[in-house]
């Protein structure tokens, strides 16, 4: 890289930790989320289920 | 425009494209990669840095492009009250402001050798410095409220203000004579860059916009699994 | 409609008035915060008169930043900022009239310690009716982009921290032209092109930022 490869591979790698993160960060938000509704519709399914045997 | 009003129609159609985005994403990426790294030649000028370009350049039009989706989709929700368009612009914010962050540190990177500094206080810059501020300024505002709406809101009104700043960056090259060479693409007929240089560039480029959508895909469905859960919560508490 | 504005403008500096120190402590604030530059830097006279107008501008924009919750936030907590909305008087106009008042109690005030300051910070003579015209066509510009700023995070968690990081950005052309100008003064290069650009922000903000805070304040009641 004609000597200036500590600039060029830092700078491609810090781009790739940047992207990589970001999708990271959507995909583990958004597998969060998507359990927390399913638990949520549980405990409502429940709940409507104790309403109706009582 | 219409068409895409309703969410869920809208979304059964991204989910749709999904794969493939995320598909070509890859490709082009590797693509810029192997053309950049690889097959282009060094700069007789700049040496081999000039690699560093075909992330920069690229991070730097997505920086601004995706601020004008913001400030558009912004518009759009301030006139016609579009819930899906205020979640457009809250999903863009992130990925925008982490391409202007890739652009800040790989021009940091490119000036040390080139310019002898990792920073200069020129124009181009601070104004992009500055466009970084506006994102993080927006991220704040739409999460400082407990009501999701009046956030979006608030945040419409701020991202159309920070719309001043993106003319500019643009053309601050133009204005004062600064250390920041002005764009080499402008002209379409006749480009002031060589095609092996050219092709790496608009690959990546490409490349770095499906990588937008891939992720806005992901987080206008993360956004609309939340609102779900708003909801549900709202319903448990009311009985 | 110019008798309830001038009524509004009234009722807003009585109220600074009354609540009494307010403008006196925009003031300390400026005063105190540059004169803890040469003690920070050292007291070289050169060096002084080198950084003087940009210390004194940032100072100036930092005093009108903190004085920016006063402009809206009472009325939007006793509830007197909905009857504003509702009043037939468009709020653009309730907006200026405010702003107007904020300028009056924290603008001028500014503008009038500003000199003392330039003696304090040794700038050469030359600059320093340039300072004052300057300031006198870019605080009112502080003024209205604040107001954007105040009127979009009323009612947010951190208010007062939020607003600087939305406001102090859109502060930084103030700055570079506010200070381009005072230099180009002092070292003969000429002051009319950075005093037009600052003419242009106003001229341009008036319009702009007195929408984007009626917006703001618009929706700040849903």
């Amino acid at each position: 890289m004609g000597g200036y490869g500590a600039f060029i591979w830092p700078s491609y790698l810090i781009a790739a930790a940047v992207l990589i993160g970001l999708l990271a960060q959507t995909l583990v938000t958004l597998w969060r989320r998507e359990r927390t509704l399913a638990a949520l519709r549980a405990t409502i399914a429940d709940s409507d289920a104790e309403k109706d045997a009582s | 425009m219409q068409r895409f009003a309703n969410p869920t129609r809208f979304m059964r159609m991204a989910n749709a494209v999904l794969p493939w985005c995320a598909a070509l994403t890859v490709v082009l990426i590797a693509a810029g990669l192997y053309l950049g790294l690889v097959r282009s030649p060094a700069d007789y000028q700049q040496g081999e840095t000039v690699r560093i370009m075909y992330v920069h350049v690229p991070s730097a039009w997505m920086a601004l492009f995706i601020y004008a989706s913001i400030a558009m989709a912004s518009a759009t929700a301030l006139i016609w009250k579009h819930p899906l368009a205020d979640l457009i612009a809250r999903a863009s914010a992130p990925v925008g402001a982490g391409f202007t962050l890739i652009c800040l540190i790989t021009g940091s990177l490119w000036g040390k050798p080139m310019w002898g500094t990792w920073w200069v206080w020129d124009a181009r810059l601070t104004s992009v410095l500055i466009l970084f501020f506006l994102y993080l300024g927006y991220i704040a505002l739409n999460n400082a409220f407990d009501d999701p709406t009046r956030g979006a809101r608030a945040a419409a009104v701020l991202a159309l203000v920070g719309a001043v700043n993106l003319p500019i960056i643009k053309f601050s090259v133009d204005w004062w004579n600064t250390l920041h060479q002005p764009a080499s693409l402008t002209r379409l007929d006749a480009p002031a860059i060589h095609s092996s240089m050219l092709w790496p560039l608009l690959a990546m480029a490409v490349g770095f916009t499906l990588f937008y959508v891939t992720v806005l895909i992901f987080r206008l469905r993360s956004e609309i699994v939340a609102a779900k859960i708003r909801n549900l919560r709202l319903v448990q508490i009311g009985g | 409609m110019t008798a309830a504005l001038r009524q509004l403008v009234l009722r807003d500096l009585r109220l600074a008035l009354r609540q009494g120190a307010d403008a006196v402590m925009v003031v300390m604030f400026f005063v105190i915060t540059v004169s803890l530059f040469p003690l920070g830097i050292g007291p070289e006279l050169n060096v002084l008169a080198r950084i003087s107008a940009g210390v004194i501008w940032v100072t100036a924009l930092l005093a009108t930043m903190l004085s920016l919750d006063r402009i809206f936030q009472h009325d939007y907590e006793d509830g007197s900022l909905e009857l504003m909305i509702l009043a037939p008087v468009p709020l653009e106009a309730v907006v200026l009239a405010k702003v107007a008042a904020h300028w009056l109690v924290t603008g001028l005030p500014l503008i009038v310690a500003a000199p003392l300051l330039a003696v304090l910070m040794n700038m050469p003579a030359e600059g320093f009716a340039t300072l004052l015209v300057a300031m006198l066509l870019g605080t009112p510009t502080s003024s209205l982009i604040g107001a954007v700023g105040a009127a979009l995070t009323l009612g947010a968690r951190r208010g007062g921290v939020l607003v600087s990081l939305l406001v102090l950005p859109l502060y930084v052309p103030l700055l570079i032209f506010g200070v381009a100008a005072v230099d180009g003064a002092i070292t003969g290069l000429g002051v009319r092109p950075h005093l037009l650009i600052l003419g242009a922000m106003l001229a341009a903000a008036l319009p702009l930022a007195t929408w984007a805070a009626a917006a703001a304040l618009r929706q700040s009641q849903t």
